[in-house]
């Protein structure tokens, strides 16, 4: 067995492992701890096909600051709602599963027939001067709209969770 | 060699993994975290296709747009999550259901 | 390309940048405001009479400037572009320069609102959308600015929303004229359809009224797209049955009635049967039909204006009957005379209603003609410009309305020449109407002018600022002026605008029309005078039409009961409907389905039951709670939580999954 394929099958348990808790751990606080490893074993792959670039990203967007935001409002949220112990998989929830294992089942049918191995493993590489120049030609106008919805986002963001003033 | 259709696997079961936190948690924030693993498990569709299948860059700059887009939602998602739970004094999903008809 | 035809939207641009930057001006800065956007008017009044200029230099040949607005696939593009024409060269002039004068008007009449800014903005939103539909050269584009338009007057009519009566009528104004926008919408996809462009004119000559003029499309698919179109026009333009909204546009202010609702917008309808024209002329019952409705819209207003009391609203009707008269003119074959009476109507009913925004504003906005009266003494340079404007509507010789009023029932009597009688209907309407209109116009300079001062207001009014009277004064001078270049004989107009259309000949005939129709309108005006005299303008005195044919006027006063009829038939279905549905919902849906398929459910959670007992062994507490559960799972399709919707989703997705498989695989 190549490296590859260890270091694959690795991080896909890795992955794998750490979703599941991320999603079905009783305290939510372990949720966010196992959704960082989930989210670092992604970078992990993104990096093993060579996307180092989007890989850092996903360090810096999604490790550093997307889990800092569910930490935080988990710990804005946490102390009176008393219901962590709430279990996935009681009985309310098992529609979900089934309906969840449904939508693999659906997705893992349309994989079955994918042609043979469409292509294989290349050594492709997107050098960080690559996409500066594609996103400044041209997807200039995807990015200059993305960093409107983001600012966009930054706003709403901050005004929906603004404190109401206390008059009303 | 892990080949394509191994990343397509992957990334479906970890699909599967975020829709059904996103379906059967209660707890607001962890819907969001389903969500947010959705939208990872397609940001690995996107690159795989690009690592297998060359030249274009597209499927990385997708990536990329992705997570800038996720990231946003994550950002307003949360913030909602706050604002609802000043009302209701709840994250439960279940305890907001004005919704209904 | 001449520069002004390749800048050509900078007209349009203009105006929508200065709505652009007052929209972002705070509250009190009025004076900017108005200033920002009275300037960018004035610039784009002066690339009008450039483009005139262009126009009058190069001929009728129509000059455009396409572009791609985006591709949707290999080599197909939608396309977009600006045309320069005679017809658009007169819009524009017409539009720019009334908007011009309305937008001066405004600063005096709107010193007391403090809402000012917000008006500014609108109104120059409003001018802008207005003279992008003028030059656009796509009916998609014609399209949006049509659209844009509704929305500046709808946004206008309800300016003073606080009022109820305006809320109302900015609703009115923005449902009915949607019913003839359906058909309008239709017509640009099947003329798109027919033609395969979207463009009027293009410079390899595969525009797409260049290939409807040669009667590409059959005719009786073209009658088709006409009639389609023509709904557009009539709900724009207020023509009967959809003219009802037009009445209650007065609720706005009254510079907004001046330049929406009397000169420009509502002549968008008439613009868009004048661009159309090539189309409406495959077929000739497309003509025929904008003839009749136009005539019938001419004499049916013209006789409610008789019995109104509001000075607003007897001019909102008199504009619907002048747009009547415009649509028999395009109707009866006389596309000059239409456009050319377009082009003057839009000078004096800008100047009437300007001229009454005056009078409210000095009577303290008293809108009642019976509580006004003798305001001849004190507003001496109102009563002149709107004695001028009066005139004008009214035909009196050598006034504007006079040459374009006497154009058009020339083009309506050479009309009847084809075949039966019915087509002298349009001929005699139009006489009648012209009749009807001297009586009411007289009648109302009587009430407001003569007499004493019957009210309140009326006996404190003063004359109105020099920003109000300076462009009635240049409204007034342009309404006796502009008759002439439609002077008989000479046709400068005609040759202006049409080569292809040939202009009647100026001979016994038309002599004779012109001399009978000045006889009757003088007749008219004479007897309006006599009976409006004396007693009749004292206070509490009754109509003398009033006293005579009491229940004539009460249904003249009632508008034949139009509203009445829509309110009783349309508007109560409507509702009947609504409650029907919703009584459908109430109970066939949330009763009997919820019901029966709570049975299927209660089973349903028998199972589940079952299933949860046996996967984690609760005990009989669980199973307790979970029976009471199935009750509340009766209503497991709406209960309100987000993530059920998302499991029905996530369920509808697979389902359509494998309809795909089933129905993709074949």
């Amino acid at each position: 067995m190549k490296l590859a394929t260890v270091i694959f099958y690795a991080l896909s348990i890795w992955t794998m492992v750490s979703g599941l808790l991320a999603v079905s751990m009783r305290n939510v606080m372990h949720c966010a701890i196992a959704l960082i490893a989930f989210f670092a074993g992604i970078a992990a792959i993104f990096f093993s096909l060579h996307a180092e670039f989007l890989g850092a990203v996903q360090l810096i967007v999604y490790v550093g600051a997307v889990t800092v935001l569910i930490l935080f409002a988990i710990m804005l949220t946490r102390d009176v709602t008393g219901f962590e112990g709430a279990s996935p998989f009681s009985g309310g929830a098992a529609w979900g599963w089934i309906a969840s294992l449904a939508v693999l089942g659906m997705l893992a049918y349309s994989l079955s027939d994918l042609p043979p191995n469409p292509g294989f493993s290349t050594s492709n590489i997107l050098t960080v001067a690559d996409i500066g120049q594609a996103l400044m030609t041209r997807y200039a106008i995807p990015f200059e709209v993305i960093s409107i919805l983001l600012t966009a986002a930054l706003v709403g963001a901050v005004v929906i969770a603004m404190e109401e003033p206390k008059g009303k | 060699m892990p080949t394509l259709s191994d990343y397509l696997v992957l990334s479906a079961i970890l699909f599967s993994i975020g829709l059904a936190g996103a379906l059967t948690r209660r707890n607001t924030i962890i819907i969001l975290v389903g969500l947010e693993m959705m939208l990872n498990a397609a940001n690995i569709n996107l690159v795989a296709f690009w690592h297998f299948l060359p030249p274009s860059p597209t499927g990385q700059m997708f990536a990329l747009f992705a997570i800038a887009i996720a990231g946003a939602e994550a950002a307003t998602g949360l913030a909602l999550v706050i604002a609802v739970y000043r009302h209701y004094r709840s994250v439960n999903a279940e305890d907001i259901s004005n919704l209904k008809g | 390309m001449p520069w002004i035809v390749q800048y050509l939207w900078l007209i349009a641009l203009l105006p929508f940048a200065a709505a652009l930057i007052t929209a972002f001006l705070k509250r009190p800065l009025r004076t900017p405001a108005a200033a920002i956007v009275i300037g960018a008017m004035s610039i784009s009044f002066l690339l009008s009479l450039c483009a005139l200029a262009q126009v009058l230099k190069h001929g009728h040949e129509p000059q455009t400037c396409n572009f791609n607005w985006f591709h949707y696939g290999e080599n197909a593009f939608v396309r977009l572009g600006f045309l320069l024409d005679p017809l658009s060269a007169m819009m524009l002039i017409v539009v720019s320069l009334v908007s011009l004068l309305v937008f001066i008007f405004s600063v005096g009449y709107m010193d007391h609102d403090e809402n000012a800014t917000r008006f500014f903005c609108f109104l120059s939103l409003f001018a802008g959308s207005m003279l992008a539909l003028v030059i656009s050269n796509s009916l998609l584009l014609l399209f949006m600015s049509w659209e844009l338009v509704g929305l500046s007057s709808y946004l206008l009519i309800g300016f003073w929303y606080h009022k109820p009566s305006a809320a109302a009528a900015m609703k009115k104004a923005f449902i009915v004229t949607r019913i003839g926008d359906i058909g309008f919408f239709i017509g640009i996809l099947w003329f798109y359809a027919g033609t395969g462009t979207t463009l009027f004119y293009t410079d390899d000559h595969q525009g797409s009224l260049e290939i409807a003029r040669l009667g590409m499309l059959g005719a009786s698919t073209a009658l088709s797209i006409s009639l389609l179109i023509f709904c557009g026009a009539m709900g724009k333009s207020g023509q009967f049955p959809l003219h009802v909204w037009l009445p209650d546009a007065m609720e706005g202010p009254t510079p907004v009635s001046a330049l929406i609702h009397a000169a420009t917008m509502v002549a968008a309808g008439v613009f868009l049967v004048g661009r159309m024209y090539p189309l409406f002329m495959v077929n000739e019952s497309a003509l025929h039909v904008v003839a009749f409705v136009g005539a019938f819209t001419a004499l049916f207003a013209a006789t409610i204006a008789v019995a109104q009391w509001d000075i607003k609203r007897i001019l909102a009707y008199s504009t619907v009957s002048q747009l009547g008269y415009m649509m028999m003119g395009l109707g009866v074959g006389g596309y000059v005379a239409g456009l050319f009476h377009l082009f003057t109507h839009a000078f004096f009913k800008a100047l009437l209603f300007l001229g009454s925004g005056s009078i409210i504003h000095a009577c303290h906005h008293e809108q009642d003609i019976r509580k006004m009266g003798g305001l001849q003494a004190k507003m001496h340079l109102t009563f002149v410009f709107y004695g001028i404007g009066t005139l004008a509507l009214t035909g009196f010789p050598l006034f504007a309305g006079f040459f374009s009023k006497d154009d058009l029932l020339l083009g309506a009597w050479h009309f009847h020449r084809t075949e039966s009688w019915a087509f002298y209907i349009p001929f005699v309407f139009g006489l009648i109407g012209a009749a009807f209109t001297a009586f009411y116009m007289t009648r109302q300079v009587k009430y407001v002018f003569f007499g004493k001062a019957r009210g309140e207001g009326a006996e404190h009014a003063h004359e109105s600022g020099p920003s109000m009277t300076f462009p009635l004064l240049v409204l007034a001078a342009l309404s006796v002026l502009t008759g002439f270049l439609g002077f008989p004989g000479h046709h400068f107009f005609h040759h202006f605008l049409g080569p292809n259309t040939e202009a009647h000949a100026f001979d016994g005939t038309a002599l004779s029309i012109m001399f009978g129709s000045s006889i009757l309108v003088l007749v008219a005006i004479y007897s309006g005078w006599k009976v409006y005299s004396g007693r009749v303008l004292e206070a509490g005195a009754t109509d003398p039409l009033e006293a005579r044919f009491p229940n004539a006027f009460r249904i003249l006063q009632n508008k034949y009961y139009v509203d009445e009829f829509y309110e009783a038939t349309v508007v109560a279905f409507t509702n009947a409907f609504a409650r029907g549905v919703s009584l459908f919902d109430r109970y066939v849906l949330n009763g009997l389905f919820v019901l029966g398929s709570s049975m299927v459910v209660y089973v349903l959670s028998l199972v589940s039951q079952l299933m949860d007992d046996m996967a984690i062994n609760g005990g009989f507490d669980k199973g307790c709670s979970t029976m009471r559960k199935a009750a509340g799972w009766n209503r497991w399709i709406q209960n309100g939580l987000s993530q059920h919707y998302l499991k029905l989703t996530s369920l509808g997705i697979i389902l359509l999954f494998i309809l795909a498989l089933y129905f993709g695989n074949r």
